[in-house]
């Protein structure tokens, strides 16, 4: 699970981030460019406006300075008719032209000839000296005289336009209302915010839609838009790039300008730019969702492709898991028709071949361990026929054996009569076979009575009790050993071609014990006791268990014995010697 | 009842402009319109006010609600109706004349929006025209201004005129102001004024003799609620007695007076709805400018004019804006 999730984390991260760049980068990349040329066609169309309104307004200014041209034409006479000629003209002008609120006709001179007014009383006559006035001084330097913008009771905008018909003529002035350009401005709409405004030279609002903001007389050099454009030179007009271009409520617009001139005031028209870039937010909306269905499908794609690919990889893992395991039966059943099928049919391929081989294995060391176990077996048993298994226990443990003195043994010889008369009549192979086929009947019998067999001298056969583990019946052991011998030998004499008669002795003591030689080991044991034993034999009778008196001692109280008195054994002096006759 | 308002305001507008304020407006905004006067004298007022509040997109009853509160030309019910606006007060009284007063004595809280004769910075209505600072704005008629210019008008057209007689309600607001811009234009045209006060309507009929017998050669017929209601009779005696009469309003020449000069009222009071407009619409009287009209008009009646006798110049006819034969 673990690590299908980062598996699928991978592709993930891989298709998501190829999807959603592909996606980012074109989107971001359309997106940029139809900002650049949402935001320029929207620019150019604000400048065309602004320049439109500019014309028309140049033009509304225009007509106030055609009209004052008749005005100024000189008239002829003098005098009071003159002067009523003059206060006609005026009243057409003011008929003509309802922005002008006043109109005087100042001479010359300088002296104001006619004033009249739609809200004060006329004025006929030479009553005041206007020489001093800029739109009598100004009036002609440089054609129209056009005065800076001025607000009435310190709200309305007006404007003085003087113009003069000649050098030494006399000058028409006119106070024009701009509130009248409201309706030029008024007509100027882009869109739902869109709107025209109007500054003059110093940033002063003359016309806006919001009449309440230029009777407010509202600074608009405040904003960054306006303040700039004023500040541009006459060449770089029209389009106003200010980025933080505001309205007067301090939302973002998007806004160009134009000039007018000669009066020096700017026209402005902006669109807020949450609606001027309204479509371009739609589509971004867009994009960012065509985003986010590709980034989700990318998502679900990596999901598929990580499941569709885990199943087979989970199979193959857990195949191989099984396989390490041990489990070699294991098979990968994949059907996918890939690579991984392919691969999964490898994986059983290597599964079977390592069945195989293992199995062989296996039969072989099975075998190998039985050769060795039966191997084991026959030298066990061999080096048990050599030896005592104490002894040979002892040896194989620790390499040597000790000597030991055993303080009470009881030793048996046997040895045939007439052996020597019946070995040169006898073949040899046949005399060995006999005498294997006595010994190993021998063998037998002491093994049953718990006697050791030391070995065979030619025809002689020794045995011993009581050693290598010591028990205190070691007289009585041998006695019935030689007693079993003894009547053996009668039943096989009753049906055997060859008769045998064999003398047992039997006598008891101390003895040491022990392995000598490197080669060929050979469990015996020495002292006298063994001479003893030996003299025993030779002192007896065929058929008969001669016993000393030592034996005697320890065995007579289970055999019935018949003393044979003080019997001279060669090299020993005289023995006690008795015969054994049967158990009691 | 107001799911119906809902849906229907759903189903009209619909745009995102408009949904935002959807949610405030909630509520019918309450206008009350507030007369010194009777039913009768603010008749065409009324009906430009109504006009210019549906070109702003108000349909009483629908989205607004204009109650109309009269005076009677009484003082004491003004000023009772006053109090009673002010103990339930609408979201906005339209008003003029001396029911101007009447309010502001009241509230100066409850936003005003007034048409005024006088100068509403003279007047102590305003502080400035540019900022108001309180609660009233609205426009003014310019007619201290205006009434001096009537005054030429007729000295024009009868340069023997050297008395004439003013008629005019004392209560109406900005008559002080009125009457002193008369006398002194009177002054400089060498004219001798004399000042008639008409209350009500049966006083006209008294001041006009009293006129008469005073030896007037003109009447300078102030605008205002008491005149307005009287100008039929004011014409009617006037052309009788041949008098030539001047007044403000262009109803006073439909009258059958011989001149008006003045602003276009109707324009003004349809205007007024823009001022209503912009303070349903959250904006504070302090900050709303007042406004004036920005085109005065010339009108002769020269059917009064042969009635007199008078013989109207060219020159004179060139300034009319209107003539009524």
């Amino acid at each position: 699970m673990l690590h299908r999730a980062r598996l699928f984390q991978k592709y993930a991260v891989l298709l998501v981030s190829l999807v959603g760049g592909a996606l980012l980068v074109s989107g971001a990349l359309s997106l940029y460019f139809s900002y650049q040329e949402t935001r320029a066609a929207l620019l150019v169309l604000e400048h065309e406006k602004a320049q439109s309104a500019a014309v028309r307004i140049d033009q509304f200014v225009r007509e106030i300075e055609r009209q004052l041209g008749w005005t100024t034409f000189p008239q002829f006479g003098e005098g009071s008719s003159a002067i009523e000629l003059r206060r006609l003209d005026l009243v057409k002008l003011l008929r003509q032209v309802p922005a002008i609120m006043e109109a005087s006709y100042i001479d010359g001179n300088g002296l104001e000839q006619v004033r009249l007014s739609r809200l004060a009383l006329d004025v006929i006559g030479a009553s005041r000296d206007r020489s001093g006035d800029a739109s009598f001084i100004q009036a002609g330097k440089s054609g129209t005289y056009f005065g800076p913008v001025y607000f009435r009771k310190d709200s309305e905008p007006y404007m003085s336009i003087a113009s003069r018909a000649g050098r030494g003529s006399g000058v028409t002035a006119v106070e024009v209302n701009l509130k009248f350009i409201w309706d030029v401005i008024t007509q100027i709409r882009i869109g739902k915010t869109g709107l025209a405004y109007v500054v003059d030279r110093n940033g002063a609002l003359i016309a806006h839609p919001d009449i309440s903001l230029v009777l407010r007389k509202t600074d608009m050099s405040v904003l960054p838009q306006v303040k700039a454009a004023l500040s541009a030179s006459f060449i770089e007009l029209g389009r106003s790039v200010e980025d933080d271009a505001r309205d007067s409520s301090g939302r973002k617009v998007l806004t160009a300008y134009a000039r007018i001139e000669p009066l020096g005031w700017t026209v402005f028209v902006e669109q807020l730019q949450e609606e001027a870039l309204a479509p371009l937010y739609i589509s971004m909306l867009r994009s960012a969702m065509v985003l986010l269905a590709g980034l989700l499908l990318a998502v679900l794609a990596s999901l598929l492709l990580a499941r569709r690919l885990m199943r087979p990889i989970n199979a193959l893992r857990e195949g191989a898991a099984a396989i390490g395991a041990g489990e070699l039966g294991h098979r990968i059943d994949l059907v996918t028709g890939d690579e991984l099928q392919e691969l999964g049919e490898q994986f059983n391929k290597m599964g079977a071949d390592l069945s195989a081989s293992y199995s062989q294995l296996e039969q072989k060391v099975q075998e190998r361990t039985a050769e060795l176990q039966k191997e084991q077996r026959r030298s066990q048993s061999l080096l048990h026929n050599m030896l005592p298994v104490e002894i040979a226990a002892e040896l194989s443990l620790t390499g040597h054996v000790r000597p030991v003195r055993y303080e009470s043994v009881t030793i048996l010889f046997t040895d045939f009569s007439g052996f020597t008369q019946a070995a040169s009549a006898m073949p040899a192979d046949r005399m060995v076979a006999e005498l294997n086929e006595i010994f190993a009947s021998f063998d037998d019998i002491t093994e049953h009575f718990g006697v050791e067999k030391i070995k065979t001298i030619g025809d002689a056969y020794m045995a011993v009790a009581g050693l290598p583990v010591p028990c205190a019946d070691h007289a009585q052991r041998c006695i019935r050993a030689g007693l079993a011998l003894v009547e053996f030998l009668d039943r096989r004499n009753a049906t055997a071609a060859f008769k045998w008669s064999v003398r047992v002795g039997i006598h008891s003591g101390p003895v040491v014990a022990g392995i000598v030689g490197r080669k060929k080991y050979a469990f015996d044991i020495w002292g006298d006791t063994v001479n003893i034993a030996s003299r025993m034999e030779s002192s007896g009778q065929v058929g008969r268990v001669n016993v000393s008196a030592y034996t005697y001692d320890l065995a007579c109280n289970e055999f019935d014995c018949e003393y044979r008195g003080k019997i001279a054994a060669k090299g020993k002096g005289e023995i006690d010697m008795y015969f054994v006759i049967g158990p009691k | 009842m107001k799911r119906r308002e809902v849906l229907a305001i759903l189903g009209s507008s619909l745009t995102l402009a408009t949904l935002p304020a959807w949610g405030q407006k909630k509520r019918i905004p309450r206008v009350a319109w507030f007369s010194y006067g009777d039913a009768r004298s603010v008749e065409g007022m009324l009906a430009a006010f109504t006009r210019g509040m549906q070109q702003q997109g108000y349909v009483a009853g629908k989205n607004v609600t204009i109650d109309v509160l009269m005076g009677e030309f009484s003082q004491e019910k003004t000023y009772q109706l006053a109090a009673e606006l002010v103990a339930n007060p609408p979201d906005l009284i339209v008003t003029q004349g001396f029911a101007v007063r009447a309010v502001m004595q009241r509230t100066r809280t409850i936003p005003v929006v007034s048409g005024f004769s006088g100068d509403m910075v003279e007047g102590k209505l305003v502080a400035s025209h540019a900022r108001p600072g309180g609660n009233v704005t609205g426009i003014q008629f310019l007619a201290p201004e205006l009434v001096g210019k009537r005054m030429e008008m007729l000295k024009e057209l009868l340069p023997k005129l050297n008395r004439v007689a003013v008629i005019a309600d004392p209560g109406h607001a900005g008559e002080l102001l009125e009457r002193a811009a008369s006398q002194a234009a009177a002054d400089k045209l060498q004219i001798r004024m004399d000042y008639y006060p008409v209350r009500s309507l049966p006083e006209i009929d008294a001041a006009l003799e009293s006129a008469r017998a005073g030896g007037a050669q003109a009447l300078v017929v102030f605008p205002d609620s008491v005149t307005l209601t009287g100008k039929e009779r004011i014409a009617a005696y006037a052309i009788k007695h041949r008098l030539p009469s001047v007044s403000g309003w262009d109803v006073f020449a439909e009258a059958g007076l011989l001149l008006m000069y003045g602003p276009n009222l109707n324009a003004c009071w349809s205007r007024l709805a823009y001022h209503v407009d912009r303070i349903l619409k959250g904006a504070k009287p302090a900050e709303l400018p007042v406004e004036m009209p920005t085109t005065v008009e010339v009108i002769v009646n020269l059917k009064t004019a042969k009635a007199l006798g008078i013989a109207v110049p060219q020159s004179f006819l060139l300034r009319a804006d209107r003539v009524i034969e």
